[in-house]
């Protein structure tokens, strides 16, 4: 199970820690070969109750000097993200897991298992909260379109000012079309803020726990539609209650030309406690 | 509720790259003490990053604007409009 070495000199190793286990969970589900990409073994360092899932890197690799130009090269990056994420859903799929940040590397196994045992009641109770639960991520678009025929025309200006435009001719009915589309807009900018409220509230009733995320910018999310929230669930792991919610609450939001992405489950990223220092 | 709004949860594909990047850059414990990596210097180089990703993502479109030749980073706007 331990990955070739030859190549490479010993005390050029390290341990990449993608997260934290129970031992009792991990080691009697997981078993061998978690295979976290083609070059790389994952290991499961097992200390008292605790099992560190881990892989032995190259310390050059991830050398704190060398970081910032690795990081530049889109590739690596997406390769070494695409991995960690990776191994933890693995993990995910047998036992809850608390995810560490990306390129946490100790230097050597001691240093990993003093962690494990240091850091163990902070630990375990990281792992109590999310233990039988897992992450998903909610996000809303909005379609300008739907947004305009459906929801916009609730507001009387602009159902006044939409009959005036369609009877209008000429350069009136331009300005009257330019004027009903800056109404169309701040209805749309009020709209915002109250519907990310209101997805937010229904969602949070249904779940364990909850919180807004920063939204993404276009380029990241991928849609063309504006991103009108952000949020990460904590919810059972069968998500049985929660998939109720949301589809009810999709289905109340559609005509106002709210659509909702669903994403996860997720290693519980938003949900363990962000500090964990050395004590 | 209808299969496309529920899509990307059963469909069992690899996430959006920002989806990831928002959770394993920004998120999950951090770790003080023995390790090699300083994670301040990460936290201020994630800023870096996201306008790395954006970039390339831009990059992207605009090179699939003019052919057909599919990138790696493709996977992750499988869900943008053609």
């Amino acid at each position: 199970m331990i990955a070739p070495t030859a190549t490479l000199p010993r005390k050029g190793l390290g341990w990449y820690l993608y997260g934290v286990a129970a031992a009792d969970e991990a080691s009697a589900r997981l078993g061998a070969g978690l295979a976290a990409g083609a070059a790389q073994e994952v290991e499961l360092v097992t200390e008292g109750p605790l099992v560190g899932v881990a892989s032995r890197v190259s310390l050059e690799e991830f050398d704190e000097q060398a970081l910032p130009d690795r990081l530049s090269d889109a590739t690596w990056l997406e390769q070494k993200i695409r991995t960690h994420e990776h191994v933890l859903e693995r993990v995910l799929e047998h036992a809850s897991v608390v995810p560490c940040r990306f390129c946490t590397v100790y230097r050597g196994e001691v240093e990993l298992r003093r962690f494990l045992s240091e850091r163990g009641e902070a630990l375990e109770a990281a792992l109590d909260r999310v233990r039988g639960r897992v992450e998903v991520g909610v996000k809303a678009f909005v379609d300008r379109d739907r947004f305009a025929a459906g929801r916009a025309r609730q507001n009387d200006d602009i159902r006044q000012l939409e009959a005036q435009a369609s009877t209008a001719e000429g350069g009136r009915a331009y300005l009257e079309r330019r004027r009903l589309e800056q109404l169309v807009a701040s209805e749309l900018e009020r709209f915002r803020g109250e519907a990310a409220d209101r997805i937010h509230t229904r969602l949070l009733s249904a779940a364990e726990d909850g919180l807004v995320l920063p939204l993404q910018a276009p380029e990241l999310s991928g849609r063309a539609e504006e991103m009108v929230f952000n949020g990460a669930y904590l919810v059972t792991a069968d998500r049985v209650g929660f998939e109720e919610a949301l589809g009810s609450l999709a289905r109340d939001i559609r005509d106002d030309g709210i659509d909702l992405e669903l994403t996860g489950p997720w290693p519980a990223y938003n949900f363990v406690p962000e500090e964990l220092g050395a004590g | 509720m209808s299969s496309r709004e529920l899509d990307d949860y059963r469909s069992g594909q690899p996430a959006q790259l920002a989806d990831v990047l928002e959770r394993v850059l920004d998120k999950g414990i951090v770790i003080a003490g023995d390790i090699q990596i300083n994670l301040l210097d990460i936290e201020l180089l994630t800023v870096k990053i996201r306008l790395l990703i954006a970039s390339s993502s831009r990059r992207q479109r605009a090179c699939r604007r003019r052919s057909s030749r599919s990138l790696p980073i493709d996977r992750a706007h499988r869900h943008a409009p053609p």
